[in-house]
C-alpha cells in the first residue's frame, strides 16, 4: 500500500492537459474509492440478504453492519477527493454533476441507516429492520444510477474518454487492488470485534 | 356457550417446548423451557413479575422468535412448528393486546376475523359477543367500554369461534368482577370440553386454580 | 381471492378509522395550508417574477412534506397503542401494508387534488397540458406513498423516532421526485409551449416504473419487518 502511494507521486508524470498537473495525480486516489464504495455496498445488500434468508444469524447482520460503514467510509473519501480535484481545475468544489449527486445520495442513505440503527434496542428487531431497509434502498438506488443522469447529462462534469498516460493505468489499477485489500483486511477487523462483542454479550446472558 | 362437543379426539392436540430460551442483547428473560402438554389439559405458568411469563406466551403464539430453542404444536397429525402456523391455530388475550378504540366492538370482530381470512356474519359477531356478556354493547365504539368491557372484548377476540385448538390467556381476569372471572372460567371449560389446550399465565390464584398444573418461572 | 379482501378490509379500516378520528387528515390539512399561506406570503413580499419551474417545484416540496408529516404514522400509531399486537396474529404482513398503502396513497392523492389548483393560482401558472400534469400527479403520489408506508413500518420498530421517517425516505425518492418536477415542468409548459403530453412521455414512464418497482420491492420485504417468528 506504502509503495504504490510514493509511486503515485514520485514515479507518475505529471498529466498533461490539466490546469494543475501535480494535484490531478489525486484521480489515481479518486476513482479507486469509488469502486471499493460499489464493492462495500454490494457486501453490505449480499449480507442483509444471507441474514434474512439464512437463519437470521447475528453475525451476518455484523457483516452487513461493518461493510456499510466501510461504504460511508470510502463514500466520503471518495467525495473529497473529488471536490479536491474539481476546486483545483474547475474552480468550485460542488457543481450538482450526476455522479457527485448520486454519490452523495448514497452518503445520505448510510447516514440514514445508522440513524435508523442507532433508535431500536433489541438486537435482532434492529438487525431485521436494517437489513430489510439496505435491500430497499439497494432495489431503489439503480433507479437513481438511471434518472439522475439521464436529467442532469448535460451537466455532467466526468470526463467520456480517458486520455491519460498508461502509467496512470497501471497506478489506479494496482491502487485499486491495494485498496481493495485496505478493505477487506479493515472488514475482517472491524468484523472480529463485532464477533467478539456479541460473544460476549450471549456469554453474560447464559450466566 | 356451545354444548360439549369435543371437537378434537384426546391427543390430537400437543404442545411441545424444548429448551425454549430468550435474551435481548446481555438481559436473559427466559431460562430453558421445556414442556410437554396435550389437548383437555390447562397449563399454568406461574411467577413473579418480571419472570418473562408474558414473552413465553408470545413465544409459544409465534410472536416472538426465541433465542434458542423449540416450540412445536401439533394438531390432529399436523405439525405446526413454524411461527405463522402457530399464530393461526392460537386464541389469545393479553394486557397489552388493544382493540381499535374507534371501531365498535362488532366492527373489531368483524375486521380481525375478515383479515385473517374468516367469514364472519352479523349473527355469528352478535352470538361471540353475547358469550363474553357483550350482548347489545355491539355498536358502541370501544373508546366508550370500560375496562372489564374491554377485557371482555379480548377475549372474545381470543375464543373466536372456537377454532383455536391453542387458547393462550395472559392475565385474563384483569378489569373483571366476580362475574368476569366466572367467565374465565366457562371459557377454559369449554376449550377443555373441546379436547383443545389452553396456557394460563397469572399472578391470580384464581386463575392458578383452574390449571391442572403449573409450570414456575423463576427469576 | 382472499389476499384482496383481506388487503381491502385493511383498506377500509384504515379509511374508516380515519374519518371517525380525523388525525392524519387534519394535520395533513394544517400543515397544507401552512405552507401555503406561507408561500404565498413569501412571494408576495419578494415580488419577484415566479414562473411554472418555481410552481413544479413548491408542488413537489409540499407534496414530500406534507407526506412526511402525515402519512408516517400509518404504521407507528398501531405500535403505540398497542393494536399491532392482534394485527400480526391475524393479517399477513402483505394485505396489512397493501390496505395501508391504498390508504395513504388516496390521502396523497386528495392532498394533490386540492393544493395544486390552489398553488398554481397564488403562483399565477397555467396549464399547458392537464391530462399529463393529471398523469404525473398521481403517478408521483403513488410512488410517495409506497416508500412512505415501507419505511413507516421500518420507523415503527424503533424507540427514538423523530425526524427518521423524512430522512430515510428522501434518498430514496430522488429518482421520483428528479423525474416528478421535469414530468410537472413540461405540464406546465416550460420547453413545451405546444403543451404536448409526449414531452412529458419519458417522465410518466420513469414514474411508473419507479412505483412499480417499490410496491412490489415493499411487498416482497415487508414479511421480514411484520413478523418476528
Amino acid at each position: 500500500m506504502a509503495l504504490v502511494t510514493a509511486a503515485a507521486f514520485l514515479y507518475l508524470p505529471a498529466a498533461q492537459g490539466f490546469m494543475s498537473p501535480e494535484m490531478a495525480r489525486i484521480l489515481a486516489f479518486h476513482l479507486p474509492n469509488a469502486m471499493v464504495v460499489i464493492i462495500a455496498a454490494v457486501a453490505s445488500g449480499y449480507y442483509a440478504f444471507r441474514y434474512l434468508a439464512k437463519g437470521r444469524s447475528l453475525l451476518d447482520d455484523a457483516r452487513s453492519k461493518v461493510a456499510a460503514s466501510l461504504a460511508t467510509l470510502f463514500c466520503v473519501l471518495t467525495t473529497v477527493t473529488g471536490m479536491v480535484f474539481a476546486q483545483v481545475q474547475w474552480g468550485a468544489a460542488w457543481n450538482w454533476d450526476p455522479k457527485q449527486t448520486c454519490i452523495f445520495i448514497l452518503l445520505l442513505i448510510y447516514a440514514a441507516y445508522f440513524v435508523l440503527r442507532s433508535g431500536i434496542e433489541d438486537p435482532e428487531k434492529r438487525a431485521a429492520v436494517a437489513a430489510v431497509y439496505v435491500l430497499f434502498a439497494a432495489v431503489m438506488t439503480p433507479m437513481l444510477g438511471y434518472v439522475v443522469p439521464k436529467y442532469m447529462a448535460p451537466l455532467s462534469l466526468h470526463p467520456k474518454q480517458a486520455s491519460l498516460s498508461p502509467e496512470y493505468h497501471s497506478v489506479v489499477w494496482s491502487f485499486t487492488a491495494g485498496l481493495i485489500g485496505l478493505y477487506a483486511w479493515l472488514h475482517n477487523i472491524a468484523f472480529r470485534q463485532e464477533r467478539l462483542r456479541l460473544a460476549l454479550l450471549t456469554a453474560e446472558a447464559e450466566d | 356457550m356451545e354444548p360439549g362437543n369435543p371437537r378434537w379426539k384426546p391427543g390430537e392436540v400437543a404442545l411441545r417446548l424444548e429448551g425454549v430460551r430468550k435474551s435481548y442483547g446481555a438481559r436473559r428473560v427466559l431460562a430453558g423451557i421445556s414442556l410437554e402438554a396435550r389437548g383437555g389439559e390447562v397449563v399454568a405458568v406461574v411467577g413473579p413479575n418480571g419472570s418473562g411469563k408474558s414473552t413465553l406466551v408470545r413465544i409459544v403464539a409465534g410472536l416472538l422468535r426465541p433465542s434458542r430453542g423449540e416450540v412445536a404444536l401439533t394438531v390432529a397429525g399436523g405439525a405446526a412448528s413454524d411461527a405463522a402456523a402457530r399464530r393461526a391455530r392460537v386464541g389469545y388475550a393479553s394486557p397489552d393486546l388493544a382493540l381499535y378504540p374507534e371501531l365498535t366492538g362488532r366492527e373489531n370482530l368483524e375486521f380481525f376475523a375478515t383479515v385473517a381470512g374468516k367469514r364472519l356474519s352479523t349473527e355469528e359477531a352478535e352470538r361471540r359477543l353475547a358469550a363474553v356478556g357483550l350482548a347489545g354493547r355491539g355498536n358502541d365504539p370501544v373508546s366508550e367500554y370500560s375496562s372489564g368491557m374491554r377485557q371482555r372484548l379480548r377475549l372474545a377476540f381470543a375464543r373466536g369461534g372456537g377454532e383455536a385448538p391453542l387458547l393462550l390467556l395472559d392475565e385474563p381476569s384483569l378489569a373483571l368482577d366476580e362475574r368476569g372471572v366466572a367467565l374465565v372460567g366457562a371459557l377454559v371449560d369449554e376449550q377443555r370440553a373441546r379436547g383443545g389446550l389452553t396456557l394460563l399465565a397469572t399472578n391470580d390464584p384464581r386463575e392458578t386454580a383452574l390449571g391442572d398444573r403449573s409450570i414456575v418461572l423463576g427469576s | 381471492m382472499s389476499w384482496v379482501r383481506e388487503a381491502f378490509a385493511v383498506f377500509e379500516k384504515e379509511v374508516r378509522s380515519e374519518w371517525r378520528t380525523r388525525v392524519a387528515l387534519s394535520s395533513v390539512a394544517l400543515f397544507a395550508v401552512g405552507a401555503l399561506t406561507l408561500i404565498g406570503l413569501a412571494l408576495y413580499i419578494g415580488q419577484g417574477p415566479t414562473g411554472p419551474q418555481t410552481a413544479a417545484a413548491l408542488i413537489w416540496v409540499l407534496l414530500f412534506f406534507t407526506a412526511a408529516t402525515g402519512l408516517g404514522r400509518a404504521y407507528v400509531i398501531e405500535e403505540e397503542r398497542g393494536t399491532a399486537l392482534a394485527l400480526r396474529l391475524t393479517a399477513r404482513g402483505t394485505t396489512v401494508w397493501a390496505g395501508k398503502f391504498a390508504a395513504n396513497a388516496l390521502l396523497l392523492l386528495l392532498l394533490a387534488l386540492m393544493a395544486t389548483p390552489a398553488l398554481l393560482s397564488l403562483l399565477k401558472v397555467k396549464t399547458a397540458n392537464p391530462a399529463l400534469l393529471a398523469c404525473v400527479l398521481m403517478l408521483g403520489c403513488v410512488g410517495i406513498a409506497a416508500v412512505f408506508t415501507m419505511t413507516s413500518a421500518l420507523v415503527a420498530q424503533a424507540t427514538a423516532k423523530g425526524g427518521l421517517l423524512a430522512a430515510l425516505s428522501f434518498p430514496m425518492l430522488v429518482p421520483l421526485l428528479v423525474a416528478a418536477v421535469h414530468g410537472t415542468n413540461a405540464a406546465l409548459g416550460v420547453g413545451n409551449a405546444a403543451g404536448a403530453f409526449a414531452a412529458g412521455l419519458g417522465d410518466v414512464q420513469v414514474l411508473a416504473s419507479y412505483a412499480v418497482i417499490a410496491i412490489t420491492a415493499s411487498l416482497m420485504l415487508i414479511d421480514f419487518v411484520w413478523n418476528e417468528g
